[in-house]
């Protein structure tokens, strides 16, 4: 076994991984783990059954094949995204020594050495995979089980297969996404630029971001078909979606201080300039917008639209006053869905959007300019 | 030209640079000092990219501060290390500095040619050298219509031929009447700019050499 390679090898894209999404891993196992183990049901359920509905559901990933199905998919997912990562990784002018030390290596060392890599990158999932097994087993669920386990090792070994095939490539140009294809003649004015670089750079992100709005939006349509006469259903479901969305905004703010800080001396004023952010927030929720016009009447359609572009942009305030910490971020963003919620309870959510408003232009307003780069 | 009014640029309360009082008449600057020495950050200050404490005010009338959209019409800026939207080709990112610094299609392609860009300006900038990089910088640093333009480390990453290109079109330009700030911390070639002057950023403040 070549420790020095395996340590080169972890640094360079294990922990890049990890630090790379740390943001969408943290929300995805506060939103949905949290819901899982912690949730408080509402009315009169006593401890026992709960902790039987916490089994029943648990055990739902080894007994249902349409779960289980589900799960897969999502493994699917994160394994494409490592994929993506990955080959990202070795076209990076600083990485670009590694084709010269890992074309000199066997191929079967070479397989061993991503293998390990891979299981480290898939930790979360193989963590998961591994709960599911136990629970399986002390079930007499013996079939599930195995699948699971040799769906893990094909994960793995694919990708080490994977990355040993892209080790022997010749450095080659970067691809850019084939969905740009389709914009290609399109005019890309300043607050178009995101939505373009999502498609560029965030796709897998966007179809998790974006399922997970069909997902709420579909229960919702199903289970409470009197959601149009409360108004309130609908406004816990965007603002689950918005908080959904709080990753994209994340990286918002991220691509505007890397790429784009030359726009800061564009002659746009501070209110044209908290417009072309409104305005990016509309094209990121277009899909959702389409759904609530075809729903609801106007003016409803309109202050809901409203509602969520508010929730959009405060994110973007708490961003501009706090930079890029993500776990101060994440704080706020399960702060306001928590305090928003209790808002719509009372039947005042038109308050939360308004709050927003106001909170998100003052926060801009105060920090557009303020930034911490340091370069000499 | 330029008058810097009690300027203060800090990091986390750390003073990076100071400018109690400073006027610069209209003309070609050369801002050397050492690496770390604030250069980058006194041009972005000046540029409107950074926030900074205090005033400066363009031919005594255009305060960053109290009119920032008129000073940002006409003071233009080029990074060191240029970094764009990779998925952008040269060609949108002109056209977007072309609408916001009001140039037009026939001033653009003017830039384009002089820097010899036709074969890759419709190129994505993700597959563009540094050196193709440094000159997009340039060119979007000349568009609309500035009266001061700052240049950020203009002679690295570019070629010999690039390098004259530069030194002519500066020299054009501030007959017509643009000021120039570069900054490098090389010596400066008097050849070049033969009627520049030179200005040292040194103990967190910048003077003129004696």
């Amino acid at each position: 076994m070549n420790f020095a390679l395996l340590k080169v090898l972890d640094q360079t894209f294990v922990k890049a991984f990890y630090r790379n999404h740390s943001g969408l891993l943290l929300f995805f196992f506060i939103a949905i783990f949290s819901y899982f183990f912690f949730i408080k049901t509402a009315g009169d359920v006593t401890r026992e059954m709960q902790v039987l509905y916490e089994i029943k559901l648990t055990l739902l990933l080894v007994t249902n094949p349409l779960m289980l199905a589900f799960i897969f998919l999502i493994w699917l997912i994160y394994t494409f995204k490592s994929w993506q990562f990955v080959a990202k990784q070795f076209l990076m002018e600083d990485q670009q020594f590694l084709f010269y030390s890992l074309g000199a290596i066997s191929k079967s060392i070479l397989f061993i050495n991503w293998f390990l890599i891979q299981t480290r990158i898939t930790l979360p999932i193989i963590v998961f995979g591994v709960f599911a097994i136990i629970i399986g087993i002390f079930n007499q669920q013996y079939i599930t089980p195995l699948i699971i386990a040799l769906i893990l090792l094909l994960i793995n070994s694919v990708s080490a297969v994977y990355y040993s095939f892209l080790s022997h490539q010749l450095i080659n140009s970067k691809n850019f996404s084939p969905f740009l294809k389709l914009f290609k003649s399109w005019k890309k004015p300043f607050f178009s630029l995101f939505p373009y670089y999502i498609l560029d750079q965030l796709k897998i992100a966007l179809l998790l971001i974006k399922s997970f709005s069909i997902i709420i939006i579909t229960g919702l349509f199903y289970y409470y078909s009197s959601f149009q006469k409360d108004l309130r259903l609908i406004e816990i479901a965007i603002l689950m979606i918005c908080t959904g969305h709080a990753f994209l905004i994340y990286h918002q703010k991220k691509f505007n201080d890397t790429f784009l800080i030359l726009s800061k001396n564009l002659p746009y004023s501070r209110n044209q300039n908290y417009l072309f952010l409104l305005s990016s927030k509309l094209i990121l929720l277009l899909p959702e917008t389409f759904y609530l016009c075809i729903h609801f009447s106007i003016l409803k359609a309109l202050y809901l639209v409203l509602y969520s572009v508010s929730l959009m942009v405060v994110y973007s305030g708490i961003l501009f006053a706090f930079g890029l910490d993500i776990k101060r971020y994440l704080f706020w963003v399960f702060g306001i869905l928590i305090v928003f919620f209790l808002f719509i309870m009372f039947k005042i959510g038109y308050i939360g959007m308004l709050i927003s408003l106001i909170l998100s232009y003052v926060l801009f307003n105060r920090n557009y300019y303020k930034s911490t780069i340091i370069s000499n | 030209m330029l008058h810097f009014k009690n300027f203060q640029k800090s990091y986390y309360s750390n003073p990076i640079i100071q400018i109690d009082n400073l006027k610069l008449q209209k003309g070609i600057y050369w801002i050397k000092g050492v690496n770390g020495s604030g250069k980058s950050t006194l041009l972005k200050s000046i540029a409107g990219i950074l926030d900074f404490k205090g005033d400066i005010i363009l031919n005594e009338e255009i305060s960053i501060k109290k009119h920032p959209v008129a000073f940002r019409s006409v003071v233009n800026f080029a990074e060191a290390e240029p970094i764009f939207p990779e998925f952008l080709t040269g060609m949108e990112m002109i056209k977007l500095f072309e609408s916001a610094k009001k140039g037009s299609k026939e001033q653009s392609e003017g830039l384009i040619a002089i820097f010899k860009m036709h074969e890759y300006i419709n190129e994505r900038l993700g597959t563009y050298s540094s050196g193709m990089l440094k000159k997009l910088s340039l060119v979007l640093a000349f568009l609309g219509h500035p009266t001061l333009i700052l240049l950020d480390e203009p002679l690295i990453t570019l070629d010999t031929e690039a390098l004259g290109i530069l030194c002519q079109l500066t020299l054009d330009k501030h007959h017509e009447g643009i000021s120039f700030i570069l900054s490098s911390h090389q010596d400066l070639n008097q050849e070049l700019f033969p009627q520049s002057s030179i200005l040292m950023v040194e103990n967190k403040t910048v003077i003129f050499p004696e």
